[in-house]
């Protein structure tokens, strides 16, 4: 109960600890670094986003980034058509015993 | 010598030099202090103070004059700090990542212990304890509580800075200092009074 009562004493201190505060004050010739700072402006985050691309290790490593991804389609791309041919002759195989077997049925059917 | 807010934005507007420079003179203070309530940090706020008046140079243009020109100028500071802090947030987020993968990233952004100058050597330590329970709750109940205990504006000035209503102030306020007792109870009940 005491220590309760303390905590009680203890937050309401607190809450009243920045009551009467005083202004703080800036560092001095605020004025000059302001037009300092006028006469020399930060970069945007957009021109800094186009200084960091600009960079020649950027550059470079996005340049093989691209023709890494286009080897990668170029060899996939490749080898699918490989495949697809396979399965092409495949399907054709399949559609000329179809057939044959279709016509031996019919032939089977009107010469007994 | 005093001029009015309107002399002063319109001398502005006209690109007078002078008037720039009574307008640092005059609302530095205001500007600095409600930045450094928000960020708890002088440096930073140092840093965002010099970037509210380059952004007040460069807008003084699109100043309609709808509100009041310190009301302008609180929306500024207020939203500069604030991006501030989200900037601070990101960048402890991604020093986690780099926890993660080994780099001791979090130490750089870990937030220290704030002492604000304008507090009285008595009160240094408690003012320390309310900063940091600050910190736990949420935006607009920090704004408004900052507002109105660190700039000593009344609940009408906040509604008008934060763009709300004089009740809306009245229960942001409440609730801040509901929330701010409870992190302080906790705080004390963690390190036994």
């Amino acid at each position: 109960m005491k220590n309760y009562k303390n905590i009680e004493h203890q937050i309401e201190n607190a809450l009243n600890s920045i009551d009467g505060i005083e202004k703080a004050s800036p560092k001095p010739y605020l004025l000059t670094r302001i037009n300092a700072r006028l006469n020399n402006p930060v970069k945007s985050a957009w021109e800094n986003a186009a200084s960091f691309i600009s960079k020649p290790s950027v550059m470079v490593l996005g340049l093989c980034l691209v023709i890494g991804v286009n080897l990668t389609v170029i060899t996939f791309n490749g080898f699918s058509k490989t495949n697809t041919d396979t399965e092409r002759q495949a399907s054709t195989f399949s559609d000329e015993d179809y057939f044959s077997a279709t016509f031996a049925t019919i032939d089977n059917f009107e010469n007994p | 010598m005093y001029q009015t807010e309107e002399e002063l934005v319109r001398k502005l507007q006209n690109g007078e030099q002078q008037a720039f420079k009574i307008v640092v003179d005059q609302y530095q203070h205001m500007v600095y202090n409600t930045v450094l309530g928000i960020v708890q940090n002088e440096e930073d706020a140092e840093d965002i103070t010099q970037e509210v008046f380059v952004r007040v140079y460069q807008s003084i243009g699109s100043f309609r004059g709808d509100s009041k020109f310190s009301t302008w100028l609180y929306r500024i500071s207020i939203a500069k700090a604030l991006d501030n802090e989200k900037s601070k947030r990101r960048k402890k987020r991604f020093a986690f990542i780099q926890r993660l993968f080994g780099e001791n990233g979090e130490d750089q952004y870990h937030p220290v212990e704030f002492n604000h100058p304008g507090v009285v050597l008595d009160n240094k330590e408690k003012a320390r304890e309310l900063f940091m329970a600050l910190n736990k709750i949420p935006d607009k109940q920090r704004l408004a509580f900052t507002l109105n205990k660190i700039e000593g504006l009344n609940n009408n000035e906040i509604a008008e800075i934060m763009n709300t209503s004089f009740y809306a102030v009245e229960s942001l306020l409440a609730r801040a200092k509901k929330n701010l007792k409870e992190q302080l109870k906790n705080y004390y009940l963690q390190n036994e009074v």
